[in-house]
């Protein structure tokens, strides 16, 4: 009878820490976010773009390019998921894609691409020196590739995360290539609670 | 009644038959004669091939691209004009096709080779992380292990289209044709979908 007393006062502290323990972020978190870099991109239809422009809402930045067959769009089928199961939190949200890839993806080339998965994904592109400063900001490696053998004739190998900027424009979180959905749904929704007044 | 005698007698005709296939699957010397005689004529059973779950992702075609994508097939008297830009390189509009490939024979198979109408070019490739960086290369096969699987998979092996003619749209479906070194060329349809 005391044991299952003490059992019950056991499992009622460890309920009662579960609930007030500070909920831990699934993704890389940036100690401290930094704001985000002040970049000038392209956006497709070739207005100049900074990031500054999505300030109030989380933005998702992927660095990409269209000919890839296989990483980029299971990453960006992943982000159509995060909306869809954010319900009305995914008004918070914009998906930027930047382009590794200019020479061969054209403002109309990434729009009609971004339109397979979302039409209110971003695309954007630069000249080569805009799109190397974004890079060389976020830290992506791409290194074009080229592939005498295959009828694509070069590819681009390249990192593969998701960069998460807050409502306040502060770079504060990525995902590693293959982050479950979920787990990206889920601190998406604690950054937007905690972003609330945003 | 009667009906009842005929469900009896069914069940009964169906216990035969089971222990007719269970004789023929045990080692018996008698059943093993049978066997051999039913598939006399070819001797060597070729390796059986069989392919499910058949899927191709989304794509644009640059061709379908009305504004002018930096394609030098879109512009061939342009190209001394423009230098010989490198933008022509190689094609825009890709896709993958992915699938399980299954050989349930004795021999080891290989897939070398796929074929698409659907695009200008149609390779087989891997992809893969290496030290963070994703990567990906054409490969001259793909391994189907004798009584074993082959996976095609986002982040693996897939079939290659390359240069799409028209845009892929889920609803679509292609048709590519696969060669295995032993099994030979095989036809499937692949339903196209986002992801």
């Amino acid at each position: 009878m005391r044991h299952a007393f003490a059992a019950l006062i056991a499992l009622t502290a460890l309920v009662v820490a579960a609930s007030c323990a500070p909920y831990v972020m699934r993704g890389t978190v940036r100690q401290p976010a930094t704001p985000v870099p002040a970049l000038t991109l392209a956006a497709s239809d070739g207005t100049p773009f900074t990031f500054a422009a999505l300030r109030g809402r989380i933005a998702l930045v992927y660095f990409g390019f269209t000919s890839c067959p296989d990483l980029c769009p299971t990453t960006l089928v992943d982000l159509t998921q995060v909306k869809k199961k954010l319900g009305d939190g995914a008004a918070k949200i914009a998906v930027a894609f930047v382009t590794l890839d200019p020479e061969r993806d054209t403002p109309s080339t990434i729009t009609r691409y971004l339109g397979l998965f979302d039409q209110s994904f971003i695309g954007l592109t630069g000249t080569a020196d805009q799109l190397a400063a974004a890079r060389s900001a976020f830290g992506v490696t791409a290194t074009r590739r080229e592939i005498p053998t295959s009828a694509m004739g070069y590819t681009i190998d390249h990192s593969s995360f998701i960069y998460v900027i807050d409502g306040a424009g502060q770079w504060c979180e990525q995902f590693e290539r293959g982050t479950p959905v979920d787990d990206i749904v889920s601190d998406l929704r604690q950054l937007l609670t905690k972003d609330r007044g945003m | 009644m009667n009906a009842r005698v005929r469900i009896a007698t069914t069940i009964l005709a169906l216990t035969f038959a089971a222990c007719g296939a269970s004789t023929q699957a045990l080692p018996s010397p008698t059943a093993a004669t049978t066997v051999a005689t039913a598939t006399a004529t070819p001797a060597p059973t070729p390796a059986t091939i069989t392919v499910s779950d058949a899927w191709a992702r989304a794509g644009i075609s640059a061709a379908s691209d009305g504004t002018g994508a930096p394609m030098a097939s879109a512009t061939p008297g342009m190209g001394g004009a423009m230098g010989g830009a490198s933008g022509a390189t190689g094609a825009t509009g890709n896709s993958a096709i992915y699938m399980t490939i299954k050989n349930s024979g004795p021999s080891a198979d290989r897939l070398v080779k796929a074929a698409c109408d659907a695009a200008g070019s149609t390779e087989l490739h891997t992809a893969a992380m290496v030290n963070g960086v994703m990567q990906m290369r054409p490969v001259e096969a793909i391994d189907v292990p004798a009584t074993g699987v082959a996976t095609l998979a986002p982040g693996g092996f897939h079939v290659m289209l390359i240069g799409l003619k028209q845009d892929l749209k889920a609803g679509d479906s292609v048709k590519v044709t696969l060669t295995f070194e032993r099994f030979g060329p095989l036809t499937i349809i692949a339903p196209v979908r986002v992801g």
